[in-house]
């Protein structure tokens, strides 16, 4: 996984679009699963600027494992060493639950819950 | 024996796990007559949570992120669910998900920071939301005169809209739920969030803003006007009027509203307005020195009502200057009022 990009939805505002820019394509989460698409054109998105913290303290990163809930908050595991998770925060002033990317790191230690609840969730498969 | 993992250290207090006790009396023992001072948890882990070590329904941290002018509105006037669009309740987050990506994208750039005593709290599983959700999806399939039997059948370019009905249904659902229910505060597991009914929502204590959109709610409040008193300490202090010709009025008001709950909190609200405007007195005047070393017209805050918009590179000199302004009118108010000095 090279990049990770962003827009708003054009449909709900307190959504977004996210695609991932991998050696093997561009990903883009489609709620319940993950595609190939052909979007190269990134200039107008936003980039999720912390990615380069994480290559800078992992190296590579590589998608080993995604899952998702019932609801579609969606977490991958990368390089066995963090978690991306896509949530949907629950929200009573907005007018749907707004969408957010967060990074859950020392999966080892602080964080170890985390991966207990993450390998209760329904696996999504990656494409070909 | 003391050994690893023998002693959890809470905020207020060492926690023995081996014996299931604190190894002190609880800070808050006068507020809980009826347990000894030493059990975690009021003797029940499973139903409350003890943050601190200081009871048995510690003040837990709290966040609600909203726009910058619901935040405005809400911190002065405080949370009102029955103008939220989820009718009767208010969701809050028990994790403040620093660094969270994409919120901004939604109007959600300020998040109220708060607290709230979960004794009494009630349990959604998890289980129990994903029936809601579920039910917001049949709904979608009625309003959009379909037959999906899950989210992944939905066409790609039809998901968000389904999603979005499902989420609101979901809501209304858990709405319904507490009213029926008569509880005031609910856990929803699945998604480290706390449903507050709104006869319980006085217990919700702001405690201040964070995110990108804090700086400019504080913007939109109402602006505590200085008294008479305070107001001619800082003239006879001498710099009042040069800050507030150099600064703008504005500047320093809106300072005063960002400390606004110090403010409230304080014992001396005079004093602690002296303070924190000489606060920022000195931080403008720090702010103009240090923009010498700063790109011209920088700003700190985007959008309209920037009012620090001509600090630009000042910030440094600025947080240099509030912290040494802070105290000096700290020290001239006592000079001027603990001390009987007549300040006209």
């Amino acid at each position: 996984m090279n990049n990770v990009y962003y827009q708003q939805n054009s449909e709900v505002k307190e959504y977004i679009d996210i695609f991932f820019d991998t050696d093997r394509g561009v990903l883009k989460y489609n709620l319940t699963s993950l595609d190939i698409v052909d979007t190269n054109n990134f200039l107008s998105m936003m980039r999720v600027d912390d990615i380069d913290k994480m290559k800078s303290k992992y190296g590579l990163l590589f998608i080993d494992e995604v899952r998702k809930t019932y609801d579609n908050d969606m977490y991958f595991l990368i390089s066995g060493k963090w978690i991306l998770a896509i949530e949907y925060i629950l929200n009573s002033t907005l007018n749907h639950s707004s969408q957010e990317i967060r990074f859950i790191d020392d999966i080892d230690t602080v964080n170890k819950e985390q991966v207990v609840f993450f390998k209760e969730l329904d696996l999504v498969s990656l494409p070909d | 024996m003391k050994g690893e993992g023998n002693q959890v250290a809470f905020e207020k207090r060492i926690y023995d796990p081996r014996l299931g006790r604190f190894l002190s009396g609880d800070p808050l023992e006068k507020s809980y007559p009826w347990q000894s001072t030493y059990v975690f948890a009021g003797d029940n882990p499973i139903k409350f949570i003890d943050v601190l070590g200081m009871g048995p329904g510690d003040p837990v941290p709290i966040y609600h992120r909203t726009s910058s002018q619901n935040a405005a509105s809400i911190s002065q006037s405080g949370f009102d669910p029955s103008k939220s669009n989820r009718n009767g309740f208010t969701f809050f987050s028990t994790t403040e998900k620093i660094g969270s990506i994409g919120s901004s994208a939604a109007s959600g750039n300020t998040v109220i920071n708060a607290t709230i005593d979960l004794t009494n709290v009630k349990d959604i599983t998890a289980r129990q939301m994903s029936d809601w959700y579920n039910e917001g999806l049949s709904v979608a399939n009625k309003q959009l005169k379909t037959n999906y039997s899950s989210m992944a059948d939905v066409p790609e370019a039809s998901r968000v809209k389904y999603q979005s009905i499902a989420d609101g249904v979901r809501n209304t659902k858990l709405a319904d739920f507490m009213k029926a229910d008569g509880g005031s505060v609910y856990r929803i597991s699945s998604k480290s969030t706390i449903a507050v009914a709104e006869q319980a929502i006085s217990q919700v204590k702001i405690t201040g803003l964070s995110g990108s959109g804090a700086a400019e709610a504080i913007s939109m409040m109402a602006r505590p006007s200085l008294n008479g008193e305070s107001a001619a300490a800082l003239r006879q202090y001498g710099k009042a009027t040069t800050a507030m010709q150099w600064g703008g009025r504005t500047c320093i008001a809106v300072a005063v509203a960002s400390d606004i709950f110090e403010i409230y909190q304080s014992d001396n609200v005079t004093r602690t307005i002296t303070k924190k405007v000489g606060g920022w007195m000195g931080a403008s005047i720090g702010a103009s020195a240090g923009a010498a070393y700063g790109a011209a017209g920088g700003t700190i805050v985007p959008g309209p009502g920037n009012v620090f918009g001509g600090i630009g590179g000042g910030i440094i000199g600025g947080i240099i200057g509030y912290i040494s302004g802070e105290l000096v009118t700290e020290k001239v108010y006592d000079f001027l009022f603990q001390r009987g000095v007549s300040a006209k």
